[in-house]
């Protein structure tokens, strides 16, 4: 805006020469008085701001002063007119200086920049200083106090500043810094006894269950110890009870044999011997029955293991089931079917094994029996078979008879347990069987359906291996 | 019913003695055992009329069958299929019997000879069965006199 007020004021130089000095000028050429002229040249030339005077008349240069750099906004030409005859009697050219006024407020713009750069910079300084000294340097002290000092020894942050009234943000934040760390303090020591008491409760815990696992260990003992003195009560118990029906069973038909045998002694009657004889006789057997079966089942037996035919031992069993029933005068099924596989050489406790099918077979005739008296259309069935399974053989007792009711399970097995009427049997065939199956390292198993039929199956290893 | 008996003598003035016992076993030989035996024990007493049953529940019938002459002793088995002996030992004292009763097993324990006692058996006797004893007893509780 200045230079503008300065550039109009330069531009109103170009009126002033036009209205005051080309008058006075055309006279004085007129009368061509250059030495007025040039007075009146040199006074327009000392004019502020005029740079190059040039005048001309009759082509000529009469006057020339200043440097000349023409540009059309600082240069004008004025024509000389005569006052009266407006015959052109020269020209004057007039330059003003609009460079070095542009130069001078140029340079007056870099010196004001220059100077207000130089006072910025000192209120930048300045302003420096005085953050730096009621702030950064507090800031500093805190970033300082906050990186070593964790320890909960630590005292509270402090600022080292002159005092003062009333409480800045710096003080809020020192308070606030405090108040942080000493609940983080507290928290931690929480924590840190919190850590303390798990340990506690840990420590006692797995010491509760170390006394826990030694009384577990000391009653576990006491059960070992207390088992042991069972096992030994429950031998002699089951040795008590054992001999109880061992006794039974034999008192039973030692009865007869007594006094049987008593009256024989004055009996004259043929008849009466005889018949008593027979009875005597009978349970007699009984009795050698009971104490050959206690024999296998304790083990005190004189049966060795030998190769023989399996097949021919089958057979034999049945042989003998029947021959002894019809000394009995029992009842004896019609047939008998025979599936046998290829003859085989087994070991086996030949007279032992012959025992076990036996009182198999004799079961199933027994249960033969029981359903030819109640249904007399009733075809019974009997078939044994032997069939090699892997390195075992399967010996295969199936009956069409009453079958076994399922309430009674592996009961079947347990000794004295008979379904048969007194003196039919003692209750231990299927124990003897069972017992003499794992004498030869095998098994015996039953299935059966009530009313229907029943089957036994006695597997035997074809390769003996001494029980252990 | 599985009865065994042998003809019962028929009632006459000279048979009015004649002694009535029943026996209850599951043992079918027992009836030929005690006849035998008593036939020699009962010579000089007078006629025995001697009733077997294989099991309780037929007994307990004949019991109860009014047209059957009163019974003197019943002899038991304990160990039989069905009702043992304790149980018809309960139902007779139930049917306001006071028979002699004896009890005659081949379980010889402590705890059966207890039970015996308590349910009030007369006697308690073991198989094999001693018959001079049981002849000795008979006589005592049917006071029967030495002839």
């Amino acid at each position: 805006m200045d230079y503008q007020r300065d550039f109009d004021k330069l531009q109103n130089n170009f009126t002033i020469i036009k209205n005051s000095y080309l008058d006075s000028m055309a006279e004085h050429l007129w009368s061509y008085d250059t030495r007025l002229l040039e007075i009146q040249l040199d006074g327009l030339g000392r004019l502020q701001g005029v740079s190059y005077l040039r005048l001309v008349a009759d082509n000529k240069t009469i006057y020339e002063t200043g440097k000349s750099d023409p540009t059309e906004e600082s240069h004008k030409r004025f024509d000389i007119y005569h006052k009266n005859t407006n015959e052109v009697l020269g020209a004057l050219d007039v330059e003003l200086d609009v460079k070095s006024l542009r130069e001078k407020y140029f340079q007056e713009a870099i010196w004001i920049f220059i100077r207000q750069a130089a006072k910025t910079a000192v209120v930048v300084l300045f302003l420096y200083f005085i953050f730096n000294r009621i702030l950064v340097v507090h800031i500093q002290h805190i970033a300082r106090y906050l990186s070593e000092n964790r320890g909960r020894d630590a005292r509270d942050l402090e600022l080292k500043r002159r005092p003062h009234k009333g409480q800045d943000e710096l003080d809020v934040l020192v308070e606030s810094i405090n108040q942080f760390r000493s609940e983080l303090l507290e928290a931690n020591q929480k924590l840190e006894s919190l850590n303390q008491a798990l340990e506690q409760k840990v420590a006692e815990r797995t010491r509760q269950l170390t006394t826990k696992n030694e009384s577990l260990e000391k009653a576990m003992l006491q059960i070992k110890r207390m088992q042991a003195t069972l096992v030994a009560q429950e031998r002699l118990a089951s040795l008590g009870s054992l001999t109880a029906s061992v006794a039974h069973e034999i008192r039973n038909p030692l009865n007869f044999v007594l006094n049987f045998s008593e009256l024989l002694t004055d009996s004259e009657n043929l008849e009466e011997i005889k018949e008593i004889s027979r009875v005597i006789l009978k349970h007699s057997q009984r009795i050698d029955q009971i104490v050959r079966s206690m024999q296998i089942l304790s083990g005190y037996d004189s049966d060795v293991l030998e190769n023989a035919d399996l097949n021919e031992i089958v057979k034999k069993a049945y042989q003998d089931t029947i021959s002894t029933r019809s000394l009995g005068s029992s009842y004896v099924p019609p047939k008998v079917t025979y599936r046998l596989g290829d003859s085989m050489q087994v070991p086996v406790y030949t007279a032992s094994l012959l025992r076990a099918l036996s009182n198999i077979i004799d079961n199933s005739i027994h249960a033969l029996e029981k359903k030819v008296r109640s249904n007399k259309n009733f075809e019974p069935e009997l078939v044994l078979s032997t069939v090699v399974r892997g390195d075992s053989v399967d010996i295969v007792i199936r009956d069409n008879g009453v079958g076994i009711p399922t309430i009674l399970g592996e009961k079947i097995f347990d000794p004295f347990l008979t379904t048969k009427s007194a003196g039919e049997g003692a209750g231990l065939g299927l124990t003897v069987a069972f017992n003499i199956a794992q004498k030869h390292g095998g098994t015996l198993k039953y299935n059966s359906e009530f009313g229907q039929w029943t089957e036994f199956v006695m597997s035997l290893p074809l390769t003996h291996e001494r029980p252990s | 019913m599985d009865r065994i008996c042998d003809v019962p003598a028929p009632y006459t003035r000279e048979t009015e003695l004649m002694i009535h016992i029943v026996i209850v076993d599951d043992e079918a030989d027992t009836h030929l055992l005690y006849k035998l035996k008593f036939k020699k024990l009962f010579a000089h007493w007078g006629e025995l009329n001697l009733v077997s049953f294989l099991n309780a529940q037929d007994c307990l019938d004949y019991l109860k069958n009014p047209e059957n002459k009163p019974v003197d002793l019943i002899l038991s088995d304990i160990n039989m299929p069905g009702m043992d002996g304790f149980e018809l030992l309960k139902e007779v004292h139930g049917m306001k019997l006071d028979m002699p009763f004896y009890m005659v097993s081949a379980y010889e324990s402590s705890e059966f000879r207890t039970k015996a006692e308590s349910l009030g058996a007369t006697r308690f006797l073991s198989k094999p069965v001693d018959f001079h004893r049981l002849g000795e007893a008979v006589r005592q509780d049917l006071n029967l006199s030495e002839q």
